[in-house]
């Protein structure tokens, strides 16, 4: 993650759930979830950075053995919050990477970290 | 047993995954103002949100928004199905992308609605627009303090 603005930021790392309408990536609200979401782990969950600063989050996905085949669709988020302020319309602005997972049968669990890179405010992704 | 795999958009094929990164910048808080009791509507700036996307993968973005209810202490509750979106065209875009806005016209936040979205050329680029909410305002709001939440999502 990467704080592009000129003031200390507090960025919200975690994953969400998504599905597809008609063929349309759709992210589900922060307060919605889905199987996915509950299979993904961010760390850290909040990330102070002063401005011009990066830092880097994992995210880990740990398919249960017994999951169901088929796809998943989620997304992992940084977020940052505004302070509301009387009379006013606080902003939630946040960034995802999408997540399409596929189960099939057979095979062993494979599990994906996904590390940030320093120039990414969104994470790059190794498989292994 | 299981066996899961992840797709990133077009880098199965590739044994290392290009960076870049994607971004949203939007002023943290806005104001509508005030309005006399029984006015029908109230209107404001959100101010200029921008989506810099320099992956290099030609992956496009969808920004979505949702709306909380306005309400505040001991008040009414202006319920999010009030309030109007309204995009309107791209103000400035960078990099070779094709800008859509949701609906130019506005939609309504009773659900999450598409804001924006861009097609991206592989060489990244940018777009910004300047979005404006309206709220009806209820004939018998309690006069008050209203705030509320505007959530921007970008993937």
């Amino acid at each position: 993650m990467s704080n592009g603005t000129s003031e200390p930021a507090g960025i919200e790392l975690y994953a969400g759930g998504a599905e597809l309408e008609d063929g349309q990536f759709q992210p589900l609200p922060q307060e919605e979830t889905n199987e996915l979401a509950t299979w993904a782990e961010v760390e850290p969950s909040m990330l102070e950075l002063e401005p011009g600063q990066k830092g880097p989050a994992t995210v880990t996905i740990a398919v249960p053995e017994d999951a169901a085949p088929g796809e998943r669709y989620g997304a992992v988020w940084a977020q940052v919050s505004s302070d509301p302020n009387a009379g006013g319309v606080a902003q939630v602005n946040r960034v995802g990477i999408r997540i399409y997972l596929s189960v099939g049968p057979g095979g062993e669990p494979a599990s994906l970290q996904l590390t940030a890179s320093p120039q990414a405010a969104i994470p790059t992704a190794r498989r292994w | 047993m299981a066996v899961a795999g992840i797709l990133i958009p077009a880098t199965a094929a590739h044994a290392q995954l290009l960076g870049g990164s994607l971004c949203i910048s939007a002023p943290p808080s806005a104001t509508l103002g005030s309005a006399p009791a029984g006015s029908p509507t109230l209107s404001g700036s959100l101010g200029s949100v921008k989506v810099t996307d320099t992956r290099t993968l030609g992956l496009g973005w969808t920004a979505t928004v949702s709306s909380t209810s306005f309400t505040g202490a001991g008040l009414s509750v202006i319920p999010n199905s009030s309030v109007t979106y309204v995009s309107g065209v791209a103000t400035a875009t960078s990099g070779v992308v094709t800008p859509v806005p949701g609906d130019p016209l506005g939609v309504t936040l009773e659900a999450q609605k598409t804001a924006f979205s861009a097609s991206v050329g592989a060489l990244g680029g940018t777009v910004t627009w300047n979005p404006t909410i309206r709220v009806a305002l209820p004939t018998d709001a309690l006069v008050g303090s209203y705030t509320g939440t505007i959530t921007h999502s970008v993937s």
